[in-house]
């Protein structure tokens, strides 16, 4: 039989003597494992002789005086509503605090999503009122300069369009564009706050 | 034992405190470096836990191994929540020696030199990993069989000895490096 492993000759050194197995068999008769075995009942005896803590100062007095505390410790968790494992809630903790926080989250998620879809609306109307001031600035300047009538309805049709893109909300069926009209037309169409608009910016 | 757990009986708790408060406050003090108010404590609230979760107590194991899991779990999550907080002093604090060891008087040579031996034995078992260190110390210092010391540490009995075997390799070559025969 060959030798066996450090970790079976370990469990073998802690075993009684006595007991008679294939394995000890062979450890008694070898020189090499019966020293391991040896050696480790030596140093597992000397690790327990040693301690690693000293007990001395834990006397019988000592412990009884524990044993009233664990029982004092007792009868007041049976006076206490509360279980012995339940601990003080601390104040990050409550559920307004909670709710709080989270009622935060929620607004600051929707800001910043307000705030993603907000800027190219912001940049689309920027640069629509820019071309529908240059587009009434054209048209005023057709009006003044008592063009025809036709050359001031391409350009009128275009100024709506883009007056239409401008009041475009996503959310609305988006407006025809208007491919044929007059100027008499049109202006009968706008409403009094369009008109007035319209007249404030030319 | 486990019908009187569940009915309540207190009078019955109370002699399994006064039988197996000392196997906790030993395994509390040597998994703690010889933490007395830890141990202390340690008591106090595995037993408080042990009473009101006593109907969970289905008597498979012992009741000294079902206390000392109780104990252990929470030792161990006292002891990380320590050492994450810093209050526990891992390293020597008196320039060398390790943890002190309690009332040591070491007049007499022989004491001196068991002092001493207790230090680096205590330091080597210090520098195990967490499950081997509970292992080797419920096997070497509490003599417990290794099937309960697998229930303890929640592990299987195969898995106990395997560490069992580590730790006390680990602790032969740390006493070695520091010139101890072991």
């Amino acid at each position: 039989m060959t030798c066996p492993d450090d970790d079976v000759l370990l469990f073998l050194a802690e075993e009684p003597a006595s007991e008679q197995n294939p394995t000890l068999d062979h450890v008694r008769a070898c020189t090499s494992c019966s020293l391991k075995v040896e050696e480790l009942r030596t140093a597992l005896g000397q690790w327990k002789a040693t301690d690693i803590i000293d007990s001395r100062p834990f006397d019988d007095e000592y412990f009884a005086q524990l044993a009233t505390e664990v029982e004092q410790a007792l009868d007041l968790a049976a006076e206490s509503p509360a279980t012995p494992d339940a601990r003080p809630m601390v104040w990050w903790r409550g559920p307004a605090v909670v709710a709080a926080a989270l009622a935060a989250s929620v607004l600051l998620f929707v800001a910043v999503i307000s705030q993603q879809t907000a800027e190219p609306e912001a940049v689309a109307s920027m640069n629509a009122d820019e071309s529908l001031e240059q587009m009434a600035r054209e048209m005023g300047r057709s009006l003044l300069s008592e063009e025809e009538d036709d050359s001031v309805e391409l350009e009128y049709s275009t100024f709506l369009a883009t007056w239409n893109l401008a009041q475009y909300e996503p959310t609305d069926e988006p407006s025809p564009l208007p491919l044929t009209t007059t100027l008499a037309d049109e202006l009968e169409m706008l409403d009094s706050e369009s008109l007035e608009a319209l007249v404030l910016r030319l | 034992m486990r019908d009187a757990l569940h009915r309540g009986d207190r009078a019955e708790f109370e002699a399994l405190v006064r039988q197996h408060q000392r196997s906790v406050f030993f395994l509390v003090m040597r998994l703690s470096r010889g933490d007395e108010e830890l141990a202390r404590d340690m008591v106090q609230k595995s037993f408080l836990k042990a009473w009101s979760h006593r109907e969970s107590f289905r008597g498979e194991s012992s009741f000294k191994s079902w206390l000392l899991r109780i104990a252990h779990n929470l030792a161990l999550n006292e002891l990380n929540r320590a050492w994450r907080r810093r209050e526990l002093a891992l390293e020597p604090t008196d320039g060398g020696s390790p943890a002190p060891l309690g009332h040591v008087e070491a007049e007499a040579l022989d004491d001196l030199e068991l002092a001493q031996h207790q230090a680096l034995l205590q330091e080597a078992v210090a520098s195990l990993s967490e499950r081997q260190r509970a292992v080797a110390i419920l096997r070497i210092y509490h003599d417990l069989p290794f099937a309960e010391i697998a229930a303890i540490c929640e592990i299987t009995t195969n898995n106990a000895k395997v560490n069992f075997h580590h730790a006390v390799s680990n602790i032969r070559t740390f006493l070695s490096n520091k010139g101890v025969a072991a």
